[in-house]
């Protein structure tokens, strides 16, 4: 915890600190604060096959924003406190949550360029529920990414990439920090070649290393190789494809090396110019939500749309299905559960209906609904 | 292997550095010592506004580290942000394009009378006090958007360096509509042999309280046989 906070708070005065460095006659600062008050009702709160149970949520946010907008970089800094209250979620009726996430662009030359990307949670996973017992309940968490990407301008034409990655997730409590601690490191490299103007095609070499700190039988190496299409098919249409394969090697011997392929769809599309609808589609092994399982193959995909009913009144809906599938050739040496395999379901929808007051106060409302279904449960 | 892959990546990107500033200084002494006023003064395409846009306006936080421009293009039509005739990666800025985007930024769209007609663009913006003359003074108006929306909840990329992981906050959005990252994550699977020793939380309707089961009697004085 103490590596975390000293690495977001390094990264934020260290940024925040090469702003000001620079000439303030160049600079175009703006500083916001933002306050967001939102009710909604969810239908499954604990996230439950069965005897599911709804409520009312309550959510107050502050938002903090500061841009500093300078000739050759950008900072840009966001920290949200949140405060959720839950009229019918026993034992745990409240969270508070931070947010913090700092983007730092700078171009050191027209053709060499830095981004470095900051995001720090800190939050609390909802109460989990399996057939009316609790199967999660302190779940405090620390996640911390950051990324880099150094960018190079071969031609007017061609970029080539070279990115890093470094993501941690702690847990506050035992057991998840025994079982789900983790550091992720990744790197890779991606050729960009703009073919024609409506169309660049992208080849990429990845590797990620995923290491649990606790239980380090449930790490893993893996490398990727990609490539992509980005696609204008028209005024009001974009989309873009990505994929490969995946070679996955677990640390735990008793787990045999996987490949499998990977890949992802994504389109955005506007019917009108008050219609938006956006839809995507992903495949690739994953990093397993269940314990003794070391990976899953997982397919995730989602649909949204939003509409201006009028100049003030704008209406979104979205949907997402996701597929785990657990094979027990994958799952760690624990006896007691040898040859447990399945799948599990996901299937979420959404609507919010938004009343703009002014520029900076809006009304909103909102229904969700989960249905969660899963073999594994079933198989114990 | 970590540490394999990490020094390779140093090397990578300090070889790149030093590629970067030598290219960049040949370019630049050329400029100065040929290159004519008109390929000085480069023109600003769509692509390169599109990446202005997305930091200004606070949708970098959607978005990889490194945005493609059609990443942009993307996530600035899912916030009704575009020219009129659609985003275009090497398409010139033009007056038109530039006003219509920094209106609809500032989401006064609304207030546009004729909108099929770029100068009507322009001329919002003159009547509302903002002049601008040039890409960076247009782009100095305006602020991260008050309600932006974006990939939170659901992200389906599958690159390591792009990828949501498998954790998220629960009031979290997908483009606008409330949407919860499933958080599956246990550290056990319950057993059913696990279940009468484990609380139970769930406040099911309770049942009405029975009374106790009757004694059958054969008569006489209670208790008496």
């Amino acid at each position: 915890m103490k590596l975390l906070t000293t690495i977001g708070a390094g990264i934020l005065t260290g940024a925040l600190l090469a702003g000001s460095a620079f000439s303030a006659s160049e600079t175009a600062q703006s500083f916001q604060v933002k306050n967001r008050f939102r009710v909604g009702w969810d239908n499954n709160v604990y996230e439950t096959e069965k005897d599911t149970q709804d409520s009312f949520k309550i959510i107050e946010e502050l938002e903090f924003l500061l841009n500093l907008d300078l000739e050759q970089t950008f900072i840009g800094a966001r920290y949200r406190p949140t405060f959720m209250y839950w009229t019918d979620r026993d034992p745990d009726d409240t969270d508070f949550q931070h947010e913090a996430d700092l983007v730092f662009s700078h171009n050191f030359t027209p053709r060499l360029s830095l981004n470095l990307k900051e995001t720090l949670r800190i939050a609390e996973l909802p109460e989990l529920m399996d057939r009316g017992n609790l199967a999660r309940q302190k779940s405090d968490y620390t996640y911390n990414l950051l990324d880099g990407v150094f960018g190079y301008r071969m031609s007017d034409a061609t970029r080539v990439e070279l990115g890093g990655r470094y993501t941690i997730l702690r847990y506050d409590e035992k057991p998840f920090s025994d079982t789900d601690d983790y550091d992720i490191y990744a790197v890779g490299a991606t050729l960009r070649h703009q073919l024609q103007p409506e169309t660049a095609l992208s080849v990429d070499l990845r590797y990620e290393q995923t290491e649990y700190r606790v239980l380090d039988e449930r790490s893993s190496d893996s490398i990727f190789g990609g490539v992509g299409l980005e696609q204008i098919f028209s005024p009001n249409l974009v989309g873009s494809i990505r994929g490969g394969i995946q070679q996955k090697s677990f640390d735990d011997s008793h787990i045999g090396d996987e490949s499998s392929p990977f890949g992802d769809i994504s389109l955005t599309y506007l019917p009108s110019p008050k219609t938006r609808i956006t839809g995507g589609l992903g495949y690739s092994l994953f990093e397993a939500d269940v314990y003794p399982f070391a990976s899953q193959d997982r397919l995730l995909s989602y649909v949204s749309l939003s509409h201006d009913l009028t100049a003030r009144v704008q209406l979104f809906l979205a949907g997402s299905y996701q597929k785990s599938k657990y094979h027990s050739d994958q799952a760690l040496n624990d006896p007691e559960l040898v040859g447990i395999d399945g799948e599990e379901d996901v299937v979420q929808g959404s609507a919010r209906l938004s009343y703009m007051v002014n520029r900076k106060n809006y009304l909103e409302a909102s229904i969700q609904y989960m249905d969660f279904a899963s073999d594994l449960s079933q198989r114990l | 292997m970590k540490r394999f892959f990490m020094s390779m990546t140093m090397l990578a990107v300090g070889a790149l550095m030093c590629v970067g500033s030598s290219s960049a200084f040949a370019a630049e002494k050329g400029g100065a010592s040929g290159a004519s006023a008109e390929e000085q003064a480069k023109l600003v395409n769509e692509g390169e506004l599109a990446q202005w846009l997305v930091r200004v306006l606070g949708l970098s936080r959607f978005l990889p580290a490194s945005p493609t421009d059609l990443d942009c293009f993307a996530i600035l039509m899912q916030n009704n942000i575009m020219p009129r005739d659609g985003w275009s990666q090497e398409r010139t800025v033009t007056m038109g394009n530039l006003a219509r985007v920094v209106v609809l930024a500032l989401g006064k769209q609304s207030e546009v009378e004729n909108q099929d007609n770029d100068e009507s663009w322009v001329d919002y913006l003159k009547s509302s006090g903002i002049d601008f003359g040039t890409i960076g003074e247009a782009i100095d108006n305006l602020e991260p958007l008050p309600q932006p929306v974006g990939h939170e909840a659901i992200v389906i990329s599958t690159d390591p360096l792009s990828k949501l992981s498998r954790i998220n906050p629960p009031d979290n959005q997908q483009l606008g509509a409330d949407l919860s990252t499933f958080g599956r994550i246990s550290s056990r699977i319950i057993r059913r042999t696990d279940l009468p020793h484990i609380e139970q939380i769930i406040r099911r309707p309770g049942t009405a309280p029975r009374p106790p089961p009757m004694t059958p009697t054969t008569g006489g004085h209670p208790g008496v046989i």
